[in-house]
């Protein structure tokens, strides 16, 4: 397989399908009983979305020059195109399912990412740092919502549950605000920010080696 | 030239993946089943379980509403028929139908599956075939239990206690 089809089957099928993935998963609920919702980003999701993507821009991690203008013909530009938007949609969408879906905490938690990738931007990290530093901003957040929040909400608490629940109602004047998914939800979500930094990496290696116009 | 064709072919895979998702989101089908009948019945391929169907009226005209409503679920698990949704509708009219009042919250959950009935069958009402029937098509259905829901002169009528169930 030459480099120029290896690129190509990477840009148009392999990338956009990952991402594409990720953005349905980032989505996708189920409760305890089985029943499905599919949650469309909130408008705040949308704009960490861009913020994260304008972090990957100032990282080199992703060169929309090098992706979609500058390239030898229509269709390579347009691939590179649909590339960018499925990264936008899959940021959008796993930034949607690492916060709560609703109340102060989904606010505390948009606030939170949103001072995080600010501070990101400014910091200007290279790739290498970049990918390192929203593995342990999406690992924090899968373990804040979806191990400890999801513990305090669990029909049958764990000895988890039973300690943060004691130190909760110390702290707050009532109940948290968390919806009470199906564990499987955890599991598609940590699956998905792995895919999506896998993605993040191939997009930065493809960039490696065969770096367009900056 | 290899490098286009694969470009074009995978641009048009994707975007058919994108379709997919971009159905899941505006359809939001609440369970596996309705995910993979739904998909089964764009193509024309979804097929209700006609023995549970008719086993579904048989209990239905025996009056036995709760198990006939659990049938009609079991024949369309993917709720993508409009006429077994219609015949849901009508077990939860006949269950919450009563003489001196009616039960609001099964003539609400009537009036759900009368939705999700007439939102298969754009543009046109439902008509069933079925003799038992007093209200042989969603509007008329629908046009009931309005009437049940909202509270009117009529009733307050004495002579109400003497109606029929339809």
């Amino acid at each position: 397989m030459s480099t120029e089809v290896r690129r190509a089957l990477q840009e148009s099928l392999v990338l956009p399908a990952l991402f594409l993935s990720v953005a349905a998963a980032g989505g996708f609920r189920i409760t305890t009983r089985g029943d499905v919702h599919f949650l469309t980003p909130s408008l705040f999701s949308l704009i960490l979305a861009a913020l994260l993507l304008g972090a990957l821009v100032q990282s080199r991690l992703l060169r929309p020059n090098g992706l979609v203008t500058g390239r030898a013909t229509f269709l390579e530009s347009l691939t590179g195109a649909w590339l960018c938007a499925t990264l936008f949609l899959a940021s959008a969408q796993i930034l949607n399912g690492l916060v709560p879906e609703h109340g102060l905490l989904a606010l505390l938690f948009n606030l939170f990412l949103a001072v995080l990738l600010t501070n990101t931007i400014a910091a200007a990290p290279d790739k290498g740092r970049m990918l390192r530093s929203l593995a342990v901003t999406f690992g924090w957040a899968l373990l804040m919502k979806y191990v400890l929040l999801a513990a305090l909400v669990a029909p049958d608490e764990g000895l988890t549950g039973r300690l943060l629940r004691a130190l909760v109602q110390g702290a707050t004047l009532g109940g948290l605000p968390v919806d009470a998914w199906s564990p499987a939800v955890g599991y598609a979500m940590f699956a998905a920010a792995g895919l999506y930094l896998l993605g993040l990496w191939l997009v930065g290696r493809a960039e490696t080696q065969q770096p367009g116009p900056s | 030239m290899g490098g286009a064709v694969v470009r074009g072919v995978g641009l048009l895979l994707t975007l058919a993946y994108a379709g997919f998702i971009g159905w899941l989101y505006v359809e939001r089908p609440q369970s596996f089943s309705e995910i993979g009948g739904g998909l089964a019945s764009s193509v024309g391929l979804y097929t209700i379980d006609i023995p549970k169907f008719e086993e579904a009226r048989r209990l239905f005209h025996n009056e036995r509403l709760p198990e006939a409503r659990a049938a009609f679920e079991r024949a369309d698990p993917a709720r993508r028929d409009a006429v077994t949704q219609f015949y849901i509708a009508y077990t939860f009219y006949r269950q919450g139908w009563g003489r001196f009042y009616n039960d609001d919250a099964l003539f609400e959950q009537a009036m759900q599956a009368l939705d999700r009935a007439t939102a298969l069958s754009p543009g046109r009402p439902i008509r069933v075939n079925d003799r038992s029937l007093g209200l042989p098509d969603s509007d008329s259905l629908r046009a009931e239990l309005r009437h049940g829901l909202d509270i009117e002169p009529e009733d307050f009528n004495p002579f109400r206690a003497f109606r029929r169930r339809k």
